[in-house]
């Protein structure tokens, strides 16, 4: 049945590609500007790039070589000649990041659903002040929203100092440079991400399934579980994912409020670019191991997606 | 009254609705949705709630599924005061207006899920769950989506699943008016038929006549937040209380007159127009010389040649509507003999008129036809207001 049903419609399309061929190119344009310009091109030039040979004075020697894939996965000793072992700092590191990117993920869920729940449940004519007031912080700049936070958290910061003075604390608690700091800093940048999407899809879900619900003996919870996320479930997918996938990458965060210790892949790849001491080749292939392990998950929940659909028919 | 009184004393009602009112507050403008309404609706009843969009029926409705607070008043299932219940605490289902079906659940998973809730086992939730497919012949499709049925297959589906936790009250939220006009059809006798099977307490909301009439025990027909009558489908057709009732229920001419002679068991009244003297059965207390407004239903009303008959009244015919099975004339009456001051002024009141078509090529009059106008004996009902 799908398949007669994808057969038709494919010949449909077919005619009608012919028939506005060339107008449909020129309006597409800008599209394939936007995919070509900020997508294709950058990810390619990073794909040769991470084959190249590394320059010491920053950039590339054209000269293929496997060195930077080979430096992320194996150790070969200081000097490079002994039996090669596997190499853990960098899968360390991605390890870890994947920990901070999912908590940060699992953090701003729990915090945003809620938010994005109270506000589609708001007057139709106040919800926009509360989107507003969830967007205003982003109208700064993320590096001064992350100082920021940084002053505020820091042993000597207002919130040590008050929670000192209140008398509920003895000494400093020290937040900064830890992983609870990356935590804070990840979850304030990227909370919005998670409330919009559900934010969306909430306003659009029937709420007469919430009163069936209840009708049909379902506590508030059970309703809750059973309906309403399942049926908003699209929203959540796209703000976990929207929240992931740059936490994954962030830097800013990690290097303002983590400090040293908790390295990151965004750093990671920074620092490469980052001044003489780069290895361009090494960023380019990190950042390569990267992009495939988020395409490797992506694929996979776009196939169970397509499954789950499949099961209905 | 006095029936209500003695029913409450030997039985328990389904549902009773006592003195409830509902206020929507607002900062300048509060809104009464109900006033201070009571009725009882009997076990094992189709009852009706009929009205124009905006006269509560719906608000009634929710106030007995739960999801409506009650402002003052008490709402009573079998005699137990369930008014501060939420809706999973009352044994009470819903049929809703737009289904409400669970997307993400098959058709079999909607119906199974109250019995689910209710911590029914799981041989009897099969069990129950199939009949309830059964009942509505949807067992071919339990495992479809919801989005992949139609528009009556998902009504039947709602139903079902409303049905299956067996609830001691059915609610029906227009369930019918996002259907087309021949499943409607089909569909009100399916309602009444699977009333009747299981037994179970129906309280249907509709805004259309004609649904009231064909499937209700008793209609309440209600506006402006007020229950205006309550009866059997004839009771409300034949005998209709008020101008709201006797206007929304069918076609109805509506007569002012006087009275002017008191019998035991009816009264003589003067039609302000057309003049011509009528009788009309009342039991209601009546002063010489008080108005009234009669009513007559078109099918009521007989016309005929121009006579110079004593009783008859008399009028121009002045328009002709074919209707198919019957045809509807206009014919104005005119004004009374004796008080021949305005004859320029042939102009008085409107009566309709419907005579049934015999296939013989419709109605033997024309527009501007002088008529005679016969009102059949008994068909004159005083409206109260």
């Amino acid at each position: 049945m799908a398949g007669i049903i994808n057969q038709t419609s494919k010949t449909t399309d077919g005619a009608q590609t012919s028939i506005v061929d060339g107008k449909q190119h020129i309006l597409l344009l800008p599209a394939w500007l936007i995919i070509g310009v900020l997508l294709v091109i950058p990810v390619i030039l990073m794909l040769v790039y991470s084959f190249l040979t590394q320059d010491f004075r920053g950039g590339v020697i054209w000269e293929f070589s496997l060195e930077a894939y080979d430096q992320f996965f194996f150790d070969r000793g200081l000097f490079g000649d002994e039996p090669p072992s596997i190499e853990w700092t960098y899968i360390g590191i991605f390890w870890r990041s994947f920990l901070q990117a999912l908590f940060a993920m699992i953090f701003c869920f729990l915090i945003g659903f809620p938010t994005a729940y109270f506000i589609a449940t708001r007057a139709p004519q106040s919800r926009s002040f509360w989107l507003f007031l969830v967007t205003i912080p982003y109208w700064v700049n993320l590096l001064i929203r992350t100082v920021s936070m940084k002053f505020l958290i820091r042993d000597n910061g207002p919130i040590n100092t008050w929670l000192l003075s209140g008398g509920i604390i003895d000494e400093p608690i020290s937040m900064i440079n830890t992983n609870f700091a990356i935590q804070i800093g990840l979850f304030y940048s990227y909370l919005p991400f998670m409330v919009l999407p559900i934010y969306a899809s909430i306003e659009r879900y029937n709420f007469a399934l919430s009163e069936a619900a209840a009708d049909l003996y379902s506590s508030r919870w059970v309703t809750l579980f059973k309906i309403v996320i399942p049926s908003v479930k699209p929203g959540i997918i796209a703000g976990c994912i929207l929240v992931f996938i740059p936490s994954l990458g962030a830097f800013l965060a990690p290097d303002l409020l983590g400090g040293a210790k908790n390295f990151m892949i965004g750093s990671l790849v920074e620092e490469q670019f980052k001044g003489q001491a780069g290895d361009w080749p090494f960023g380019a292939a990190v950042s390569m191991i990267l992009l495939s392990i988020i395409m490797v998950i992506l694929l996979f929940y776009a196939r169970a997606q397509i499954r789950q659909n499949d099961g209905g028919h | 009254m006095d029936k209500a009184k003695t029913a409450n004393n030997n039985k328990t009602h389904a549902i009773d609705i006592l003195s409830v009112t509902k206020i929507y507050p607002h900062r300048t403008h509060p809104v009464t949705a109900l006033n201070d309404i009571s009725f009882a609706i009997e076990d094992n009843e189709f009852f009706t709630l009929l009205g124009p969009s905006g006269c509560g029926k719906t608000t009634l409705l929710r106030m007995i599924g739960g999801f409506e607070g009650i402002t003052k008043g008490q709402i009573q299932l079998y005699g137990e005061d369930i008014s501060t219940l939420q809706p999973n605490q009352r044994p009470i289902n819903t049929v809703f207006q737009q289904y409400a079906l669970f997307p993400h659940l098959t058709v079999f998973e909607n119906v199974a899920f109250g019995l689910k809730r209710l911590g029914r086992d799981r041989a009897f939730i099969q069990k129950q769950t199939e009949a309830m497919l059964e009942l509505i012949r949807m067992a071919d499709f339990a495992h479809r989506k919801p989005n992949q049925l139609s528009g009556g297959q998902q009504q039947r589906v709602a139903l079902a699943r409303a049905l299956a936790p067996q609830p001691k009250v059915l609610l029906l939220d227009e369930p019918l008016s996002a259907l087309d006009l021949k499943l409607r059809q089909a569909m009100r006798e399916e309602l009444k038929d699977i009333q009747k099977k299981t037994g179970i307490t129906f309280i249907f909301v509709t805004h259309d006549q004609e649904e009231a009439l064909t499937m209700s025990d008793r209609i309440a027909v209600m506006s402006n937040g007020e229950v205006q009558q309550i009866g059997t489908a004839t009771d409300i057709y034949d005998h209709p209380i008020n101008h709201f009732v006797a206007t929304f229920i069918g076609e109805a001419n509506i007569l002012s007159a006087s009275v002017t002679k008191i019998n035991k068991n009816s009264i003589m009244a003067t039609l302000a127009a057309g003049g011509g003297s009528v009788e009309v059965a009342t039991d209601l207390a009546m002063t010489k010389g008080q108005k009234i407004s009669l009513m007559i239903r078109p099918e009521r009303v007989k016309i005929g040649k121009a006579s110079r008959a004593k009783s008859a009244l008399s009028g121009v015919v002045q328009s002709i509507s074919y209707l198919g099975t019957d045809t509807q004339l206009h014919v104005s009456l005119n004004a009374r003999q004796e008080t021949e001051l305005n004859t320029g002024q042939s102009n008085g009141e409107i009566i309709i008129a419907r005579q049934q078509n015999h296939g013989d090529g419709g109605s033997p009059f024309h527009k501007g036809d002088a008529v005679s106008v016969t009102i059949a004996e008994n068909a004159l009902r005083i409206l109260q207001d």
